[in-house]
């Protein structure tokens, strides 16, 4: 062994023994700090509850604002015409190609059989 | 706003309006076309925006053809009886089979030319544009030409790929 390695490890333990004599235990946690844990620990673990009525009332709270309620009315008038637009102009196109058919069928005699 | 619940009902109200307002304003043209008499000539006039004087001219021509279409109509269906009866009858081409067969597609190619009369008597009766349009069309949806899909298409490598006769 290294004379040197005594001599450090003697330095090492007196500052250790320094640190020890300064250290305090701290004060007590505050009161009801345990239950305050376990109280969280049991909101994290149980499963959501679904939206009750409180959520309902802070919607409808919502609603009751003049501005909020004439641009939800707007927005779904707005998706429901757009809807009825894009179903619309496929059942057009639908019936349109039905009509050509029919006048395919009307001057083609083989148009119900080949086609 | 004193019932604000009263929106959920009253919105989902006007979306459906909506939806069936917009639906029924798209949707009434081709309704109202399809319901008519003569439909398919509703469907020739909108498609190719006809005048009311050229209308009148397309719909006689189309009176006129369809008697004729009918009589054309009647041959091939007798023929291709009579082609079926009489290759049930054997298990060999017979000198009787072989006419048969001949006078079918007779048929056949004398209805594809008064269909193609039929065609370019109606183009005539419309602007150019529109009777390009509808040659075009007609060209590719009636008998008038064969459909490749009905065809077999010989590969270069002599194998066959046969086409669906029937969609």
């Amino acid at each position: 062994m290294n004379p040197h390695d005594s001599v450090n490890k003697a330095a090492d333990d007196a500052a250790l023994g320094r640190l020890l004599k300064q250290w305090e235990v701290p004060k007590a946690p505050p009161p009801g700090f345990s239950r305050e844990v376990w109280r969280r620990i049991d909101r994290a673990t149980r499963p959501q509850p679904l939206p009750g009525p409180r959520y309902w009332a802070r919607f409808l709270n919502i609603l009751s604002h003049p501005r909020v309620a004439v641009g939800g009315l707007a927005l779904i008038v707005l998706v429901g015409t757009g809807a009825g637009v894009l179903k619309g102009q496929a059942r057009a196109e639908q019936l349109t190609d039905a009509l050509q058919g029919r006048y395919v069928q009307s001057i083609d005699p083989f148009s119900h059989r080949v086609r | 706003m004193r019932r604000p619940w009263m929106l959920l009902p009253v919105g989902l109200g006007l979306g459906v309006v909506g939806f069936a307002l917009a639906y029924w304003l798209v949707t009434h043209e081709p309704r109202s076309r399809l319901r008519s008499p003569q439909a398919e000539l509703a469907w020739l006039q909108h498609e190719f925006q006809l005048t009311p004087a050229q209308f009148e001219k397309v719909t006689a021509l189309h009176e006129a053809y369809r008697p004729r279409c009918a009589e054309l109509c009647r041959r091939i269906h007798e023929q291709n009886r009579r082609l079926e009866e009489a290759a049930l009858r054997t298990n060999a081409p017979t000198t009787e089979l072989r006419s048969l067969v001949l006078e079918t597609g007779r048929a056949r190619d004398e209805c594809r030319q008064a269909m193609l009369e039929h065609l370019y008597a109606v183009s005539r009766e419309m602007p150019p544009e529109a009777a390009s349009r509808y040659l075009r069309l007609m060209l590719s949806s009636t008998c008038v030409i064969e459909d490749a899909r009905n065809v077999h298409q010989i590969h270069t490598d002599g194998t066959h790929a046969a086409g669906s006769y029937h969609e």
